[in-house]
């Protein structure tokens, strides 16, 4: 009997010790209630973290063998928000945001894009909705702490639980809950794609006034607005036949080149499953624009593919920083209503 | 008739980068004299030299309807001759990109003849250290060795077709205004704000 229940302590012992050595494995893994608020409940925490506070660093994104880097000025007092990104290397740019309103200062042609970028608001309600995708398809795991750009950071994993998204390290300030490096990785582990804070100074004296009073001094440039006009596939005739797992539509829209409505302006679906996300262009097809591209159907940089498929009469591009099989079940999943 | 053409260009593209010489180079010269259409070849030469060093701008200002078009036989062309690209590329690629340094022959000779005479000192000082038994210094005398680290699987950095059997670089206006527009309005989740949001501006479209 004394055998018998130091046997079953034993082997108790080493599954619990065997499940927490585990990779993540997708399909012999039971999802637990817990987790699934626990992901939705630390992507709230990230989420919050920036909303109320002031800082200013040097951000870092580097894709393979090419790097980007920017000065950021961040401010924030719980409604507005207000960044400012000045870009370091290639192009000389300013970008400034206020809420989901994008302003980027081109000096080189003095020029000035203005857009509103609804999407940058839409997250929390994305993960609120009761088939958020988040929580069944990625696993939050804690990998311990780091240092970042001279900060004490906790690190974490989302790790996909199917084949069709990448996974992401993430690093956040422990005090904070800033993101301050995040990297995305392919199915064996290799960093596709990474961006960091490569030095960041928290509660810097960052003013919004004076943010914004750059912000809104277009005043030597030409100011350019994209018309986007709002729809959805189905009114334009398209159905995504089958579709792609975890993958909602987010929304859709018309681009009108410089105010004027073309014939067929392109088309273009936004879809996310919370965390990674799809463009779908759609436009008709023409031969000289797009008959290059036919030997091409898919090419890729960094965490980013794009997928191209001539449809009768239509070309249709996939863009997402997801693997090419998801791009494909996107672009085979279209189908022509009319 | 097109590879007489061909050979033409190759002339002026061989004039162009100064490797010709003598009665060959008073020839070439001659026939350029009266022939527009290798003149126009010379310019284009001198022009996409000009474009490949400088960052482009200055050139585009001049004409730019002309540029579209230069870089549309650039990308064209790029895909059979320049793999300008930090990916592994195939051996029959790698064959026919021609490198065009005149002193090619001797250098290569001088840095491989340095580097035996340098295999040689090492192995030398490796034997004569390994001999006197001592175990630290034969890991000093290793030292020097050339880093033989595998390179890491990093990604590409720039649009490659994934497609064919050899990764090739793609340049086209089409597709970077859809990565454009997709990183514009594609920035749905928390990932993407704001971190996403930093990140996109920060990323450089306009490098590739």
């Amino acid at each position: 009997m004394k055998f018998l229940v130091s046997l079953v302590l034993c082997v108790s012992g080493w599954l619990a010790h065997g499940s927490v050595w585990a990779q993540p494995a997708p399909a012999s893994t039971p999802e637990s209630s817990d987790e699934t608020t626990g992901v939705a409940r630390w992507l709230m925490r990230l989420h919050e973290a920036p909303r109320a506070r002031a800082y200013m660093g040097t951000f870092v994104v580097t894709t393979g063998s090419d790097m980007s880097t920017s000065r950021i000025w961040h401010v924030g007092n719980g409604d507005r928000q207000m960044e400012r990104v000045e870009s370091l290397t290639g192009t000389a740019r300013t970008t400034f945001r206020r809420n989901d309103e994008v302003v980027t200062f081109l000096p080189g042609s003095r020029t000035v894009i203005h857009e509103t970028r609804e999407a940058l608001g839409l997250f929390p309600n994305l993960l609120n909705r009761a088939d958020a995708a988040v929580s069944h398809f990625y696993r939050l795991r804690s990998v311990g702490q780091g240092r970042v750009a001279g900060l004490q950071a906790d690190i974490v994993q989302l790790m996909p639980l199917d084949l069709l998204r990448f996974g992401y390290q993430i690093w956040t300030e422990q005090k904070t809950g800033l993101m301050v490096k995040l990297q995305t990785l392919d199915p064996v582990g290799n960093v596709l794609e990474q961006a960091a804070f490569s030095e960041l100074q928290l509660d810097a004296p960052v003013a919004m006034a004076k943010l914004t009073a750059l912000m809104d001094n277009t005043q030597g440039y030409r100011v350019i607005s994209p018309t986007l006009v709002k729809t959805t596939a189905e009114a334009e005739g398209w159905l995504l036949a089958t579709p792609v797992p975890g993958f909602a539509p987010v929304r859709c829209y018309k681009r009108l080149e410089g105010g004027v409505s073309a014939a067929n302006p392109p088309l273009q679906c936004v879809y996310s499953d919370g965390l990674a996300s799809v463009s779908l262009f759609i436009e008709s097809f023409d031969p000289q624009r797009h008959g290059r591209l036919q030997s091409h159907h898919l090419v890729s940089m960094g965490a980013t593919s794009l997928r191209m498929r001539q449809l009768g009469s239509w070309w249709v591009t996939a863009v997402g920083e997801v693997p090419p099989q998801t791009l494909a079940a996107f672009v085979q999943a279209l189908e022509r209503k009319r | 008739m097109s590879d007489q053409l061909r050979e033409r260009s190759e002339l002026v593209s061989a004039l162009v980068d100064g490797q010709l010489q003598g009665d060959e180079f008073a020839r070439v010269v001659a026939h350029l004299a009266d022939a527009p259409e290798d003149q126009a070849t010379w310019d284009t030469y001198h022009l996409v030299g000009e474009v490949m060093r400088s960052s482009g701008a200055p050139v585009r200002a001049h004409d730019p309807a002309f540029v579209t078009r230069l870089r549309a036989r650039l990308a064209d062309e790029a895909f059979q001759e320049v793999a300008v690209s930090a990916l592994p590329v195939s051996s029959e690629v790698r064959q026919s990109v021609k490198v065009a340094a005149a002193n090619e022959g001797w250098w290569k000779r001088v840095v491989g003849l340095a580097s035996i005479t340098v295999v040689i000192g090492l192995a030398w000082q490796g034997v004569a250290l390994l001999g006197t038994g001592d175990a630290g210094d034969v890991q000093l005398a290793q030292l020097p060795k050339p880093p033989v680290t595998a390179a890491p699987a990093s990604a590409p950095a720039t649009l490659v077709a994934g497609d064919t059997p050899s990764p090739q670089m793609l340049r086209d206006p089409q597709l970077d205004a859809l990565l454009a527009a997709h990183r514009q309005m594609g920035g749905a989740s928390v990932l993407q704000m704001p971190s996403g949001f930093l990140r996109n501006a920060t990323f450089d479209e306009g490098k590739r």
